[in-house]
């Protein structure tokens, strides 16, 4: 009988996603309506009758388990909002990137004045920067994955959540320090005019890199 | 025979804290105290229970912790706080002012 009492509790929660919580509700539920299912035999009922009045008494958790519910769902429509979120940020930046070219374009045919020309060259590398700058906000901004309780499902996603953020963090680092070193090839080597020597700046970025990578894993 | 629930149904809360204030107590002992006390007049529903369990620890006003007993499903215990304690004495001071109040209206 005490069999059925948990197969009947089991029954009430087939459609809750097993989170700790919904888990601890159970077993909650589970052990209250065996005390009372003892209670009641002990005190001179039946067994059918003690099990009637015990499943009786437990009431609508309707309202418990559809909490237990929202909860998760809740959580997905966060992640979705903020994914769109930073699928603007990389478009706008992405744009930015295009666009960048149009100042130097432009400034570039106004003849005869070099300040004018360098304007176009430094917007360029603004629009850069501030491109660069909202991608990588927008990948460290996104949202880690939040523990919804700790099952070791739940802790094994946050990890990997954590891991794959810190990866994304290089990555852009990374796209920000290769568009840093390309420009600079091209302003020091038109300017003082050393190709011939300036090109080790790829090693010396290369390195750089293999370094921030070292550092930052883990 | 079951007394006016509603009137009650606003009171579960401090019903609880009440019983929490002796000692830590669990949900099946907690509801067999307010039966016998009321001569079984009055009984929640355990999913009542739950509810406001839930809500009272949301509220940090009692922590839960599981029992150790070998059975096959463990209890769960519930402690009142301190911030529990002080909203029980004022609940209950309230409860005996609305008390008088309403006692003095409904005389004739």
């Amino acid at each position: 009988m005490e069999e059925k009492l948990k197969s009947y509790v089991e029954n009430l929660f087939n459609d809750v996603p097993k989170t700790k919580k919904a888990v601890d509700l159970k077993e909650e539920i589970t052990s209250n309506l065996l005390d009372k299912f003892n209670d009641l035999k002990s005190s001179g009922k039946t067994e059918d009758e003690s099990y009637k009045i015990a499943i009786a008494s437990i009431g609508d958790i309707g309202e418990l388990t559809a909490n237990l519910k929202d909860k998760v769902s809740l959580n997905y429509e966060g992640i979705e909002k903020s994914r769109k979120k930073s699928a603007l940020l990389i478009s706008i930046a992405v744009g930015l990137y295009i666009f960048s070219i149009i100042p130097v374009i432009g400034f570039g045919m106004i003849e005869g004045n070099d300040f004018l020309n360098s304007l176009g060259i430094i917007f360029m590398f603004a629009f850069c920067g501030i491109a660069t700058m909202l991608i990588v906000y927008s990948y460290i901004a996104r949202p880690k994955y939040e523990k919804i309780d700790d099952t070791m499902v739940e802790e094994f996603k946050e990890w990997k959540s954590s891991k794959e953020k810190k990866n994304l963090k290089v990555k852009g680092i990374q796209s920000a320090m290769w568009c840093l070193i390309v420009s600079f090839y091209f302003i020091y080597s038109f300017t003082v005019g050393n190709w011939h020597i300036s090109w080790v700046i790829f090693l010396i970025g290369a390195a750089i890199e293999e370094i921030i990578k070292t550092v930052l894993k883990d | 025979m079951l007394i006016a629930s509603d009137f009650i149904r606003g009171s579960t809360e401090i019903i609880i804290l009440a019983h929490l204030m002796k000692e830590d107590s669990y949900g099946y002992k907690i509801n067999k105290s307010i039966s016998d006390k009321t001569n079984g007049q009055y009984e929640l529903k355990e999913a009542t229970l739950y509810t406001v369990f839930k809500r009272l620890e949301d509220m940090e006003m009692i922590v839960s912790y599981w029992g150790d007993e070998n059975k096959a499903a463990r209890r769960r215990y519930y402690k009142i706080t301190d911030l529990g304690k002080k909203f029980y004495e004022e609940s209950k001071k309230e409860w005996e002012d609305a008390q008088n109040v309403i006692a003095q209206l409904i005389e004739i």
